[in-house]
Formats: structure tokens, sequence, C-alpha cells
């Protein structure tokens, strides 16, 4: 068998088991949720799949991929540009481009290789790609062992110290020339009409995500329709997205208020989920907690509550003041652990803790995101002081160790009740 | 209602009051702690510090100095240490009329589309010195003059040279003489040409930069000595905090110790005024609290930041 051949039929096989992956993953979401309010229009949008025309026909914008979210969508947005996440999720197609790579690399990046494998439009549409972790910084090489890419490819250096003056110009001045780039490739310049037009669009896009989490932490949002929801944010524009959830938020708080409860187990044993992020088809994660009964009432995953920085406050409406904001607020309020000194990693579940009353950290860590790995130790640490419980989950794309993480999230649930019980 | 818009309310408000209060009657006095400039026609209160020069160049000469006039001064420093104990520094903040001219200049510079100056917070660490100095001034000026070393009309000196809100606020009450130069002798030639070149050269720093002239204000240092009887604090929860930089960067004046504090709940620096535009604009829910007497005033949270009216629930 020829060579081509036998690419041919690996990538035959990996566009059917991604196929089959997301068609699973959304049928299991429907027979389990279909009933939770407002959920087809999110559904709708993953059952497309990711498709750079499809997302150009229903955004109106040409798509740029982006990968890791220190790039200011609103920048994007402004200039004319939808930013495409694109969703490292598939086990297939992980797969696919395993054997040329290391065999402890993170399993997302391998998935979006995969997919720029399996759809050849993906590597010709503009790429950014913000120097994170190791991984990222050596993503476009590691492209380059499938084929160059043949769009114009943007690198966007992320400075790892975030408190000094000093590294605060020089990430403005690296958004400036992402803006540059954005401005070669598509001849639209930022200014400050078009900038704060797209900031006007994502401060909706906030309000709507934070109200989501208010019925989140009173357990009204199952974990997977969560999941679902965020990722659903790069497949169309801003302001419908923001219009659909608004839809859910309004219709849950109507269930609610009557009493019809749109998640079966609520505020029951009550987790943050935290670490590496999970992306569409692979839930397992997700599904697992739903199993065992863990309600996720907060995370600080990139994937999800993380998606966008929570507020990006604006003092001064000039170009150059709005683009320090963004800046600011996408570097600096970022918890990524790929960071220096990142002392503030566990704020968010801290105020969790206080404000949802969440017993126990569910850190979610995919073998060979070594980040992550990094900070659960310091963060395990840290929450040990608060009295949460700490449970590290190490896993891949893999469904073969499902059965054996599902019996440990199933011991570490009554663990969390402990002090609660011996209070009484 | 969001605490910008609450201290928008408070400014204009204190400004009628203060400019244009004695035209209806109202007379708070000579121990207001903020620049109700008495230069202005017709104004409401007094800003302290000219009281204090004058008291400290009355006590050191008057015989009676035990006195009624001792009397006198030691009740508007009371009234002085009382005011201030209970609002700190929104007295800056909220209440003073000169904060609020400032703030006014900054909104004509956003709505001309300038992006104004940038100074590095060493450099404004050092500025900041200034204040003491000027306090330094402002207390031994009086003295020299008793004492026979500076020549009388160097008479409150801290108005008479450095104060911009002397010739600018007068204005407001329809009085431009405060900018004409008086040549009677070589000193008043001295002071009054001082101050036009410090009021010059503060009105464009004030229009290139926000709150320019705080930075350097004594009353501001004034105010925070007295911090240990202030009921009024600013103070962070740092385990809750994101880091993201917010508070810094809305901050106009500068200040750096409210993002990076990693440890202790007091923030309440020297150049921090209160304006609560930290508070809200921080996302992190309570990780930044108005405190009054220990008690939450006013607490950040993401509902806040945001400007979400009906929020309910905690995040
Ligand atoms: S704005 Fe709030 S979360 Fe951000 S650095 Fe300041 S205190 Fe911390
Ligand atoms: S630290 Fe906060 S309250 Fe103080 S001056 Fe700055 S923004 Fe205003």
């Amino acid at each position: 068998m020829s060579e081509d051949t036998r690419h041919s039929r690996l990538l035959a096989r990996a566009r059917d088991k991604r196929t089959g992956e997301w068609e699973a993953e959304l049928a299991d979401i429907r027979a389990a949720r279909g009933d939770f309010p407002g959920l087809d229009y999110f559904l709708s949008l993953h059952a497309e799949g990711p498709s750079p025309e499809k997302i150009e026909e229903r955004t109106g914008m040409p798509p740029v991929a982006l990968l890791c979210l220190q790039a200011p969508i609103e920048i994007f947005l402004a200039q004319g540009f939808f930013p495409v996440k694109i969703l490292g999720g598939s086990h297939g197609c992980a797969n696919l481009t395993s054997p040329k790579l290391p065999a402890l690399m993170c399993p997302t990046l391998k998935a979006v290789l995969g997919e720029t494998e399996l759809d050849p439009r993906l590597p010709r549409i503009p790429w950014v790609l913000p120097l994170t972790c190791d991984w990222m910084v050596k993503f476009k090489e590691t492209r380059a062992l499938f084929g160059d890419f043949p769009g114009p490819v943007h690198l966007l250096e992320v400075p790892r110290l975030r408190e000094s003056a000093e590294t605060g110009d020089r990430w403005v001045r690296e958004v400036s020339k992402l803006s540059g780039f954005l401005a070669k490739i598509g001849g639209k310049k930022l200014n400050a009409k078009n900038l704060s037009k797209a900031m006007g669009t994502m401060e909706e896009a906030r309000k709507a995500q934070a109200e989501l989490a208010v019925l989140r932490r009173k357990g009204l949002v199952p974990a997977r329709v969560h999941a679902l929801i965020q990722g659903a944010f790069f497949f169309d524009r801003a302001e419908n997205w923001t219009r659909s959830v608004n839809l859910v938020i309004g219709a849950v708080r109507k269930k609610a208020g009557n009493g019809d409860a749109p998640n079966e187990t609520g505020r029951e044993n009550p987790v943050f989920l935290s670490g590496s992020p999970v992306f569409f088809p692979n839930f397992k994660i997700l599904k697992l907690l739903e199993t065992a009964k863990l309600n996720v009432l907060a995370d600080d995953l990139c994937s999800s509550e993380r998606l966008f920085p929570r507020h990006v406050a604006v003092t001064d409406r000039t170009v150059e003041g709005m683009t320090r904001a963004l800046a600011d607020a996408y570097h600096r309020g970022c918890l990524c652990p790929v960071f220096a000194e990142n002392a503030h990693r566990a704020s968010v579940i801290k105020e969790a803790q206080n404000e949802a009353g969440v017993r126990g950290v569910v850190f979610h860590l995919l073998k060979g995101c070594h980040p992550y790995d990094l900070d659960s130790f310091s963060l395990e640490e840290a929450l040990r002081g608060w009295g949460l419980k700490f449970l590290k989950i190490e896993t891949d794309y893999s469904a073969e160790d499902g059965q054996n993480l599902l019996t440990r999230l199933e011991a570490f649930r009554p663990t969390l009740n402990v002090e609660k019980r011996t209070a009484k | 209602m969001s605490l910008k818009s609450l201290r928008l309310l408070v400014q204009h408000a204190s400004f009628v009051v203060l400019i244009y209060g004695g035209r209806f009657g109202v007379r708070l006095g000579p121990g207001v702690p903020c620049f109700a400039c008495p230069y202005v026609n017709g104004c409401g209160g007094q800003c302290y510090l000219m009281g204090l020069q004058g008291y400290i160049g009355f006590g050191i000469s008057a015989a009676d100095f035990w006195g009624f006039e001792g009397a006198r001064a030691l009740f508007w420093f009371l009234v002085f240490v009382v005011l201030v104990a209970l609002l700190g520094k929104l007295w800056c903040g909220f209440v003073c009329p000169f904060g609020l001219f400032q703030d006014w200049l900054t909104m004509l510079r956003r709505r001309l589309g300038f992006s104004g100056l940038k100074i590095a917070p060493e450099t404004m660490a050092k500025l900041g010195i200034v204040k003491y100095v000027l306090l330094a001034w402002l207390v031994l000026g009086p003295i020299m003059i008793n004492l026979g070393i500076l020549h009388r009309d160097f008479y409150l000196p801290f108005c008479q040279m450095f104060c911009p809100a002397k010739p600018i606020l007068p204005v407001f009450g329809g009085e431009l003489r405060h900018f004409a130069l008086d040549v009677t002798n070589l000193v008043t030639t001295i002071v009054t040409s001082t101050s036009l070149a410090v009021t010059g050269g503060t009105l464009a720093a004030m229009f290139a930069r926000p709150r320019f002239f705080c930075v350097f204000c004594p009353l501001l240092a004034m105010i925070h000595f007295l911090k240990p009887v202030t009921l009024l604090a600013l103070k962070k929860e740092p385990a809750l905090c994101h880091g993201c930089g917010t508070c810094r960067r809305v901050c106009f004046m500068d200040v750096e110790k409210v993002w990076l504090e990693k440890a202790e709940s007091d923030v309440q620096c020297v150049d921090c005024v209160n304006c609560g535009e930290c508070v809200d604009s921080c996302s992190a829910s309570g990780a930044l609290r108005l405190t009054f007497a220990g008690k939450p005033l006013a607490k950040s949270s993401r509902a806040r930041s945001l400007g979400l009216k009906k929020h309910r629930g905690a995040a």
C-alpha cells in the first residue's frame, strides 16, 4: 500500500471517529439534558462542526484561528475578524497526529493538529498563536511536521511576568502588533469607534456570563450544559451568543421560580473544577462528575468561566487607553499557570467557597499538561488551609480509565461532607 | 448605585455648597479638610490650611496665645480632626471642589480624545515628597514671618505662592484678580509671579494627568497623618484578589499598593483619596472594601464591576 493511500485511510478513519465522538456526545447530552431550557441553539451550533466557511457565513466575518485566550477578542472583532478557538477535544484527532509527536504531549494540541490535518481549509485561514506554554511556543514548528501553515501566522509573545510596568508596556506593544497583523491581512485598522463598539459587545457577553454564573452557583446549571454554552461562543456572533445565554437565564429563573429545578441534584456535593481545559467533544470528566453526583458550581477552566476576562474597566476611550485596558485584563487578570509568580491562582476558588459554599476541588489534569501539573501542588497546599478537599484526576482523552476515575470521584464525594456531619 | 455616580453627585453638591454656600447663609468655618478656598467670594466654608497658617502666625506673636485666640485655634483644630476622623480621605475623593475641578479637566481631555501624560510611578513617588515640603513650608513660613526672618508680605505663604486653587477657584465666584501680578515691592512680585507660574504649570499638568495636584497636596499629607484615628479606610482581602491590576489602572492617583499587596488588609496609603474607583471596577467579589469603623460601606463584586443592577445571587 502506498504512503498516500495509507495516509488517506488514516484520515478517513480519524474523520469517522471524530464525527462519531461529536455525534455521540451531542446525543448523550440531548438524552440527559434535552429538557434544559434554551439548549437547542447551543446543541445545533455544535452539531454543525467547526467549519470555517459556516462560521464566516454565520458571523459575516472571516475567521482567524486562535489558541489560548490572551489575545483580546475585542481587537479581532473591531478589525472585522471572528476569532475561532479550534476545539481540541477529539480523541480521534489526537490519535491521528500522535505517531509523529511526543507521547506525553498536551492532547488538546495534538487534537488541534489533528483537526488541521482533517480539514485542509483550517491551516489556510490566518492563525494567532499566543506563546504561553512550551507546547504553544513550539506549535508552529510542530505543525511543520505535517506541512507548513499555508496562510498567515502571527506569534503573540506573552510576557511571563505581570507585575512590572516594563512587561505591562511590552505586552501592550505586543497587542498593538497583533492589531497591526490583523490590519495587514484584513485592511481594517483599529480606531476608537470600532474598538469601543467591540468592547461594548463583549461587555454584554460578560454580563450574560456573570448572570449564568449566578445560576450555576445555585446549582441550576449542570456541568455539561455549562460547558456546551461556553464552547458555543466561538461558533456565532457574540451578540447572538449573548442573546441566547440571556434566554437560557430567563428560562432557568422562571423554571426555578416555579419550583421546577432544571438540575435534579442541585447544590448537593458542591465542588469547584480546576485545571486543564475541557473541550468538546471530550466532556469525559464532566460526565463522570455528573455520574458521581458531584455538582460543579464554579470552575477556573480557560475553556469555561475564564473564557474571557470578567471585566474590562475603561477610563480612557482613546485607542491607546482601550488597548491598554484590554491588554491588562487579558494578561494580568489571567490565572493560567504558565505565568511566573501566580500567587492569585486560588483566588477564584476562595471566592466560590465564600459565595457558593463549594467544599472541594476536583483538579482535572490532562497528561502532558506540565504547567497545570506543577501548579496542582501549590494549589493543594493553599486549599488545605481553607478546609477544602482536593482530588487530582490525571487523565487523557481515552475512555479506558473511566470506571477507575468514577470510583475515585465517588470515594471523594463523602469526604466533602465529613466536617458537616461532625458539626451536626 | 455605583460609587462613581454617587461620587459625581456628592462632588457637584459639595462644589455648590463650598463655593457658593456663603451666598445663601452656609458658613462652615475654617476647619474644612479640603480646598474650600476662602478667596472665593461668598464661599460656604474655609480650607483648614488657611486657618492653620493664620493660627500659627498669630500664635507665635500674640501675648494671649493661651487665651481666647489660642482656644479658638484649638477648637478649629479639633473640628478638623473630628471631620477627618469621620470621613478620612472622602474629603479628597468626594468633597474637595478643587478635586472636582481637576476631574472636569480630565473629562474634557478625554472628551477631546487626548490620551494624556504617562508619568512613571517611581517618578510620581519621588515627586510626592513635595507635599511634605509644602506642608513644612506652610508651618515654618508663618513662624519665620513672626520671627522676622521672612518679610510680612509672605503672609499665608502656601496660599499666596503655591496653591493653584487660590487663583483658579475664585473664577467660579466671578473674580479674576488673583491672576494679577502684584509689583508693589520685590516680595509681592516674587510671591505673585511664583503663584502664576505654579498655577500655569499645574493647570497644564492637571489637564494632561488626572488629579495631578493631589500628589503634591499638603492637606492630603495632613489627613494621612491622622490615619490612626480615621474611621474610613480602604481594605483588601488578598486571598480573593485575581491580580488583574484593574485597580492600579483605574486609579488616577497611580496607587500600586492595592494591586500588589499580598498579605495585609490595610491598603489605605497616603496617595489614595478614597474615590472608590478601584472598588467599583474590581471584579473579585469581596477583594476590596471601603469601610467605616470596620463595617463595609461598599464591596467589590463581579456584579458591581459590570454594573449589573438586579444581581440576584453572589457571583
Ligand atoms: S482589581 Fe481587584 S482583583 Fe484586580 S488586582 Fe485589584 S484588588 Fe485584585
Ligand atoms: S486606590 Fe482606589 S480609592 Fe484610592 S485613589 Fe486609587 S482608585 Fe481611588
